[in-house]
């Protein structure tokens, strides 16, 4: 069901914000605009199909570890 | 592009949104029990530099974005750069804050609804918003703002029956090291995350001036705040302040009068979502004009929809639950630094050496 959620709120970007200003975006806008968009899909959809994926908590944690190590 | 501009009195609302926002609900810091109304004053007095920093970025570069004022400043590779991590910080503080308020919502109202369905429906309602533009969102401020406040006066008031001011004893309990590490993090975060404002500063007219600016705000912020903690505290007192997520909610939630006039909690819920709009709105704007500038684009709104769209997916892997939420605000108070103190004092330092040396007759504007 979220999968089929998160389909559709992709399907009605494309149609309602993608389309209609299309030809008014540079090609490189469209690259960028496309390339955002898939790796949002992407992670969403392995999200609502409840796959486990690293989030960027962990590697901010280590890189501040690195520097002082917070007190509890 | 039409260059959009909002009056001063709309920029001061929008910031004291973005500074409220989270507050609103959440509650401002309780680490302090009964005295928690002590740090909200430090630290009040203590972010005026910086504040005075951010003012003086945006009076040595009227109407400019920070993006726009970096890459003029430290050229296109280490301005490219520098916009890269704030563009990053941008985004992440919108993911943070999405995900705060999708967890306030579902912990609290929407217990059974998938809290990915939650986000989607915030996230559209600002997208929505910041699609509009700054100038919408200048005029929105301005209303929410009256409707918040009221709203936080009039629970402060319906609680009269309720408060309890031995809630406030003993004062000055704490030792000056706990107040001085709970006044640092109301500084950090939500005082200076008014950094992010400096991302739609061009919207501000060079006539107003920024000091006001931000004087306005933070007094504004601060009268709120206090409103907020003096109230929680009377209400809850330490130990049931420390022992939620939400002081706010739960401390609202006891207002009763006659028996007939309760469940008022529901005016946080709708504070919370009117604070978390504007704060959200504010952070995709910034996050999608510095990724506007980072790719040469000269519309912001023809990527604000993918970047939105790109801190739904971050604020959805960002913590597997709220008490990893918590826990990560010991590593926050140490990350936001660089973002908040770090880049703005740097691109101040560099302003007022290359405005100097290039416009000696006018040390206060810089020409391009």
């Amino acid at each position: 069901m979220l999968t089929a959620i998160v389909l559709l709120l992709y399907v009605l970007v494309v149609l309602f914000d993608f389309m209609p200003a299309k030809k008014e975006r540079k090609f490189a806008e469209n690259i960028v605009y496309f390339a955002l968009l898939s790796v949002s899909m992407a992670v969403l959809i392995l999200f609502s199909m409840g796959i486990e994926l690293p989030g960027p908590s962990q590697p901010i944690r280590s890189i501040v570890e690195v520097f002082v190590k917070p007190k509890k | 592009m039409k260059k959009e501009i909002i009056s001063l009195r709309q920029a001061v609302c929008v910031m004291c949104l973005l500074i409220t926002g989270s507050s609103i609900a959440v509650g401002v810091q309780t680490d302090l029990g009964q005295d928690s109304w002590l740090p909200v004053l430090i630290s009040s007095v203590c972010v005026v530099p910086v504040l005075f920093i951010y003012g003086r970025i945006m009076k040595l570069y009227p109407e400019k974005d920070i993006f726009e004022i970096i890459e003029t400043l430290f050229g296109k590779l280490a301005g490219k750069i520098i916009i890269v991590l704030m563009t990053w910080y941008a985004l992440h503080l919108s993911a943070n804050v999405l995900r705060m308020f999708s967890e306030f919502v579902k912990i609290n109202t929407l217990t059974e609804t998938p809290q990915l369905a939650i986000m989607i429906a915030m996230l559209l309602v600002v997208l929505y918003m910041a699609k509009s533009g700054i100038e919408t969102a200048g005029r929105w401020a301005v209303l929410m703002l009256f409707i918040i406040a009221f709203i936080v006066l009039l629970t402060i008031v319906l609680s009269v029956n309720k408060w309890d001011f031995s809630n406030f004893l003993p004062v000055f309990e704490h030792g000056p090291g706990e107040i001085v590490s709970s006044s640092y993090k109301m500084l950090i975060s939500p005082l200076t995350d008014t950094v992010l404002f400096l991302g739609i500063a061009c919207a501000i007219k060079k006539e107003d001036s920024p000091y006001r600016l931000f004087s306005y705000a933070l007094i504004i912020s601060v009268i709120i705040m206090l409103g907020i903690v003096v109230r929680n505290t009377l209400l809850l007192g330490p130990a049931m302040m420390k022992a939620t997520y939400f002081p706010s909610y739960v401390s609202v939630s006891l207002i009763d009068i006659g028996d007939f006039f309760a469940r008022v909690e529901g005016s946080i819920t709708m504070n919370l979502i009117l604070g978390g709009i504007a704060k959200l709105t504010v952070c995709l704007l910034a996050a999608s004009k510095g990724c506007a500038r980072l790719f040469g684009f000269r519309d912001y709104r023809h990527i604000l929809m993918p970047v939105g769209l790109l801190s739904l997916a971050l604020c959805a892997i960002l913590y597997k639950s709220i008490m990893e939420m918590v826990d990560f605000e010991d590593i926050l108070k140490i990350y936001k630094i660089p973002f908040h103190l770090l880049i703005p004092v740097a691109v101040w330092i560099t302003a007022e050496f290359r405005t100097r040396g290039k416009n000696p007759a006018e040390p206060h504007e810089a020409s391009s």
